[in-house]
């Protein structure tokens, strides 16, 4: 297998589906002649010219319109935000139109768009630039919503999204860009949407995570292993639809649930996981769900307060002890 | 300007009153002399006219709820007459006449659990505001206190528990997501609630797999926590709760050592099968241990009846009597007129009518002071009611024949079972006589109905051998039971009236006189 980073797995998804189909094209901000923000869209303009690989003005909202627009007839656009943070100006569209389209025009028009880009708190961004948006868009009807952990991940779930005849919000992370990775080497790697990865099994606790937040969810589990306690690790991979039967098979083992999510807590993932956990696994519950998330307020610029804000290994590994009555 | 209306005084005994059911809504009108609320009092329901016109601006006592006389239960007034405040004041009054004014140890403990659910309820709320204002001024402290994470999550975790327990929160789940939809402050309340199912429908559409994860893992099943001799709820998880069902254990015997002491699996599973013996006895569908509201009637039975028994030092004679005569008696007048079928226990009562005429000693209650001998025979029955008992009097018994009296007996018993009689009809009785021959009862005692000294309890006319003449025979037996209250009556007096009656019964036709 070989070793990719992130931004290079993404590059080869996309590289791979618009060799593959000729109705995709990347639209973005910088995607083009700086060859991306991130670098993740690096030598596409070359390879697929300016057709294909199209520089925008900084107009999130009339470029994510121009897509849905070209989505309805026949195209397949990847659109690059340069930060879900920017994103936040074009969620009329991408509520109004790319969810609902196929809705309201009674099944005429499909929307086969991805939305991709950094989502969450990078390093030193404050307030405005650190946004975990994950929960909004999971929250709209007609959005598949997805958020990979590991480069090879990354790769799969990419390909898949761009294949698949809904909107699609792919949400990456800018400090994972440099993460290196395995990525398989098989000719076509598409993962399923919707889909979870058991990466660790266990018995004792169960621990949720996602895309960055996932880190924390590893480390922890594996110094809840020195101290006796054996977490199964899920990564979800797809935050909407949710693949509750893999959820469903571990609760049913374990008994118990930590969520981990980098996003605020109220309405968040963690809320609607352990609203449906408890709806429906109420009697394999020792513990009360509990969720691991991000202080309920604005991000701090100051590195330390940054990491404050965040969670932790360490408050996953406080969380897990307690759910285990092991305080 | 608004009136208050208060919950008034129906009866003498009154003291507290139930709303029954209000007949105006909140925005109707009402005028004087018409219907505003039915009240159950101690002993009947009644009809609640209104004394004044307006309109009903706000109700203050729930349809089921108890409140003491003199607490204010609505607000008439003018139509669009703002009365905000005066209604929170009102309502605060309200709560606080009913948890002083409930003495019933039940009633205590469910104030004691809605304080407690209410203080959880506000905790979370409470932090969730703190959170939010620190998120406002951006202050480290906040940030401090809350670490966001496991801290956060535990407190949180916790008062979750509280919510998802309650078996309320399933009733309301509707209602809050309608709360939540219109924007309303009840979003605060809102996340430790279950989305009503409506929801869960919808996700079962777009998610089949995760409706498939859903509906296998439905909680139908899980038995309710036990709750303990004072009616508090065990704290167990809900897989504790399964396993223990599944193995037969019994919650209330197993020790807790999870959080504020609930019971978590790794506190059951050691446990032997069937501990404190459950399992082995064959599997008789379990059934939960359920609370009945205590009604006005019911609380003044419980009031009333203990303290007969506890002032007054009760003693019984006992007789039998030969009640053949009797009962051809009975069937005699019953083809000699079709006015109405009397019945043994009519003849009965008329035979005590008779007997008290001629021992108005036994006639009589006590009064501290002075022992009352009554001008009258107020003559109380018993009646069997399914929310309770309820002795109507027959007043002036002794004006009545048979045929009237009985007559009499049919009204007023009629009336009791429709909740209509008034406070005179069931109070103030010289003499009670009470009944279960109907149900093969052969002989047992009655606690003394006040201001009465004595009550008769008569058993069933049975088939039975009688001895006559030195041979045995095939005859009818009836037994009766007098209760005295001996500070008036003693002894003999008891037993000299008890052999005047029994003269009445096996000699019946003087009743006819």
């Amino acid at each position: 297998m070989a070793k990719l980073s992130f931004r290079e797995a993404l590059n080869q998804a996309m590289d791979e589906e618009m060799a593959r189909d000729e109705r995709v094209f990347l639209m973005g901000e910088e995607v083009g002649h700086y060859d991306g923000a991130y670098k993740v869209s690096q030598g596409l303009l070359a390879k697929y010219g300016e057709r294909r690989v199209v520089d925008t003005p900084i107009t999130e909202l009339s470029f994510a319109g121009v897509g849905i627009g070209a989505s309805m007839v026949g195209l397949r656009p990847i659109i690059e935000m340069m930060t879900f943070n920017f994103c936040i100006l074009a969620l009329d569209q991408i509520w109004n139109n790319a969810a609902k389209m196929r809705l309201m025009s009674g099944g005429q028009y499909n929307v086969p768009i991805v939305f991709r880009g950094p989502n969450g708190a990078a390093h030193m961004l404050s307030a405005q630039h650190s946004q975990a948006t994950e929960n909004w868009f999971c929250n709209v009807p007609g959005l598949k919503v997805v958020s990979p952990a590991t480069p090879g991940d990354g790769k799969g779930l990419l390909k898949a999204a761009i294949r698949d005849d809904d909107p699609v919000i792919f949400l990456e992370s800018e400090i994972m860009y440099n993460d290196v990775g395995e990525v398989p080497d098989a000719e076509d790697h598409v993962l399923a949407l919707g889909k979870a990865h058991v990466v660790r099994e266990g018995k004792d606790v169960t621990l949720i995570g996602y895309s960055h937040g996932l880190k924390a969810v590893v480390a922890a589990a594996e110094a809840l292993a020195k101290d006796g306690i054996d977490a199964e690790v899920i990564d979800l991979r797809t935050l909407r639809p949710l693949d509750m039967e893999t959820i469903a098979r571990s609760v049913r083992k374990t008994h118990r649930v930590v969520t981990v999510e980098e996003g605020w807590p109220f309405g968040g993932i963690g809320a609607e996981l352990a609203y449906r956990i408890q709806h429906a696994l109420f009697e394999y519950l020792d513990a009360p769900v509990t969720r691991v998330t991000q202080l309920d307020m604005p991000m701090p610029y100051a590195e330390n307060l940054e990491a404050a804000c965040l969670p932790n290994a360490r408050d996953v590994i406080a969380a897990a002890r307690a759910v285990s009555y092991r305080t | 300007m608004a009136t208050i209306v208060e919950m008034p005084r129906l009866s003498d005994t009154m003291r507290e009153g139930t709303i029954g059911a209000w007949h105006v809504e909140v925005g109707g009108k009402v005028s004087s002399g018409e219907a505003l609320a039915d009240i159950e009092t101690d002993k009947a329901s009644m009809t609640f006219e209104s004394f004044d016109d307006g309109v009903l601006l706000a109700q203050l006592v729930a349809e089921g709820d108890t409140v003491p006389l003199g607490t204010p239960i609505c607000v008439l007034g003018e139509e669009g007459e703002d009365v905000g405040e005066l209604v929170e004041e009102l309502k605060a009054k309200v709560e606080a006449a009913k948890a002083g004014g409930d003495t019933g140890a039940e009633a205590g403990a469910e104030t004691e659990a809605e304080t407690g659910a209410e203080t959880e309820t506000g905790a979370g709320a409470g932090a969730e505001t703190g959170a939010e204002a620190g998120a406002e001024t951006g202050a480290e402290t906040e940030a401090g206190a809350e670490t966001g994470a496991a801290a956060e999550a535990e407190t949180e975790a916790e008062a979750e528990t509280e919510a998802g327990a309650a078996p309320p929160i399933d009733v309301e789940a509707p209602n809050e997501v309608r709360c939540a939809a219109a924007g309303g402050g009840a979003t605060e309340r809102g996340p430790s609630r279950a989305p009503g199912p409506s929801q869960a429908r919808r996700e079962g559409a777009t998610s089949p797999a995760a409706a498939a994860a859903a509906s296998g893992g439905a909680s139908a099943g899980l038995p309710p926590a036990p709750e303990d001799e004072d009616g508090v709820r065990v704290r167990a998880s809900p897989l504790a709760r399964r396993v223990a069902a599944e193995r037969g254990i019994d919650l209330l015997s197993v020790e807790g050592s999870g959080p504020r002491g609930r019971i978590v699996v790794a506190d059951v599973e050691g446990l032997p099968p069937a501990w404190k013996m459950r399992a082995g006895v064959p599997q008789v569908e379990a059934r939960a241990d359920e609370t009945v509201r205590v009604t006005q009637m019911r609380k003044t039975i419980a009031r009333r009846l203990v303290e007969s028994k506890q002032t007054a030092p009760h003693f019984y004679v006992s007789c039998t009597w030969r009640a053949e005569r009797l009962a051809d008696l009975r069937a005699e007048l019953n083809e000699a007129q079709d006015t109405v079928k009397v019945s043994l226990n009519d003849l009965i009562m008329r035979a005590a009518v008779l007997a008290l005429r001629k021992h108005p000693e036994v006639n009589a209650g006590w009064e501290d002071k002075v022992i009352r001998r009554f001008g009258s025979v107020n003559l109380g029955f018993a009646v069997a009611l399914p929310q309770g008992l309820i002795t109507p009097v027959v007043r002036q018994a002794e004006r009545l024949d048979v045929v009237s009296l009985a007559l009499a007996v049919r009204e007023l018993a009629g009336r009791a079972r429709d909740g209509s009689l008034e406070a005179e009809d069931y109070s103030g009785n010289s003499f009670c006589v009470s009944n279960l021959g109907m149900f093969g009862v052969e002989h047992f005692t009655a606690i003394i109905n006040p201001p009465a000294a004595c009550i008769l309890a008569v058993g069933a006319v049975r088939d039975a051998p009688v001895v006559e003449g030195g041979t045995l025979r095939a005859g009818k037996l009836m037994t009766a039971t007098l209760s005295c209250d001996h500070r008036v009556v003693d002894g003999a007096m008891g037993a000299a009236f008890m052999q005047t009656l029994g003269a009445f019964i096996e000699s019946p036709l003087r009743l006819m006189l």
